[in-house]
């Protein structure tokens, strides 16, 4: 399928027989357009692309439980994973994952430091905490496509 | 003297820090030696990242671990989102030379390298270390007066094979070590499901509901505390537990202990030294 599934999985997702295990298990099974049982099945179909433009891929908790407990050992968080990777590179980017990539991108972290948090240290007696080495993380998001994949231009605004 | 390579992690260093306060002062009772790791930048978080795009977390995720390499000791986590991504990324690299050599490639262009020399582990890995019978000798004041909820939160657990949990749907790590405290882990529905909390930005309502239905059981049951280990569930089950009850007009007051403050407290730290009054549920159980 995508690279990242090259990359990272052994798993094949043919294997799933669609006893709905996950489902079963699944906190937020009743949002879901696809429910976590028939994304085998909709990959197996080709119709990837319906997933990816589908905005309630976006809900899954990654809690793992479906893949936890799949009798087949499917990785079914892993795979909506997969197909959350491919929504990002055909351009479906909610709101919330483009503001935390982007503050990820500019700073390093995805909870920044404050001057709150620094007062709050101060009080505490505990050192300052480490500031991530902005130039390599930029240099490695640059390799991995991350930065475009959210548009170089966002990042001087 | 055990030492370990810190990683506070964003959240704790930043939003949470009395957590962190927490665990320095465990370590400094039980003679455990640590050095902050420099220049680490977010795990990175394994639900946002790792559904954006898995080749840039787990490359990072290897420039963390590289850090530690350098400094030759094994890393200890605060967070259960550090916890996964560090553990699992280096369990998967480890396993997979053609992953390795990928990420490799990628470090290569800041001259660092993943070699796969050290090991990832949480605060409650740090009592295999040092040995429950010497912690057990250093409980000055036992929480005997504490009935709480055991909450590990999803990332503590899952997944089992590469985190190395025994029994992922019913665990019984934390509730030993919170027995040890002196505490009474409680029964209660639904111990291993989330918190919520992976949602709070794409779904504000969803997430909050998940709270609400955490807490709920944990109402009903014997409990008057959670403990738990992530200090995103503690912001779920702390910092926004009065917005659970705005939301849906429930009444909750259940107070959270971080599992690093308990036991500082049993230890015999004041609420005082370790900054308890940053709990926005208050603590009346102390």
């Amino acid at each position: 399928m995508t690279q990242a599934k090259e990359l990272l999985y052994k798993e094949d997702f043919s294997f799933c027989f669609k006893c709905g295990m996950c489902s079963s298990g699944c906190l937020v099974f009743d949002e879901f357009d696809y429910k976590p049982h028939e994304i085998a099945l909709t990959l197996a179909f080709g119709d990837t692309e319906k997933l990816i433009a589908n905005e309630t891929i976006w809900l899954c908790l990654t809690c793992l439980t479906c893949s936890e407990r799949c009798p087949q050992g499917v990785e079914v968080a892993e795979l909506l994973m997969d197909v959350k990777n491919d929504a990002i590179k055909a351009g479906f980017i909610p709101d919330s994952i483009r503001e935390e990539a982007l503050l990820f991108i500019n700073t390093g972290v995805v909870v920044p430091y404050t001057t709150a948090s620094k007062r709050m240290r101060q009080q505490m007696k505990l050192p300052e905490p480490t500031k991530p080495n902005i130039e390599e993380v930029q240099k490695i998001m640059e390799v991995t496509g991350f930065i475009d994949r959210f548009k170089k231009k966002e990042l001087t605004e | 003297m055990p030492e370990y390579a810190l990683y506070p992690g964003c959240l704790v260093s930043h939003r949470y820090p009395h957590l962190e306060l927490a665990v320095r002062k465990i370590t400094e009772t039980l003679n455990v030696r640590l050095d902050t790791m420099e220049g680490t930048s977010c795990c990175p978080e394994p639900q946002g990242v790792q559904s954006t795009d898995k080749r840039t977390w787990m490359t990072l995720a290897a420039r963390n671990l590289a850090i530690a390499e350098e400094m030759g000791k094994d890393i200890l986590t605060l967070c259960n989102g550090c916890f996964e991504t560090l553990k699992s990324v280096n369990i998967r690299l480890k396993r997979h030379p053609e992953l390795k050599e990928d990420v490799n490639q990628t470090l290569a262009t800041i001259d660092k390298e993943f070699k796969g020399t050290i090991r990832v582990k949480n605060i409650i890995h740090l009592f295999d270390d040092i040995g429950i019978s010497t912690m057990h000798l250093k409980i000055e004041n036992p929480m005997t007066h504490i009935r709480t909820a055991v909450h590990y939160g999803c990332h503590m657990l899952r997944p089992s094979d590469i985190l190395e949990v025994v029994a992922a749907d019913r665990p019984t790590m934390l509730d030993h070590l919170v027995e040890l405290t002196g505490a009474r882990p409680v029964e209660y529905e639904g111990k291993v499901h989330c918190c919520g909390y992976p949602v709070r930005n794409f779904d504000p309502e969803l997430s909050l509901r998940i709270a609400r239905d955490k807490l709920f059981n944990i109402q009903r049951s014997a409990a008057n505390c959670i403990t738990l280990l992530c200090p995103c569930c503690f912001s779920t089950f702390d910092t926004r537990q009065a917005l659970v009850n705005r939301t849906f007009g429930m009444s909750f007051n259940i107070p959270s202990f971080h599992y690093a403050e308990l036991l500082a407290l049993s230890l015999g730290y004041t609420p005082e030294e370790l900054a308890l009054n940053r709990h926005r549920v208050k603590l009346p159980v102390v």
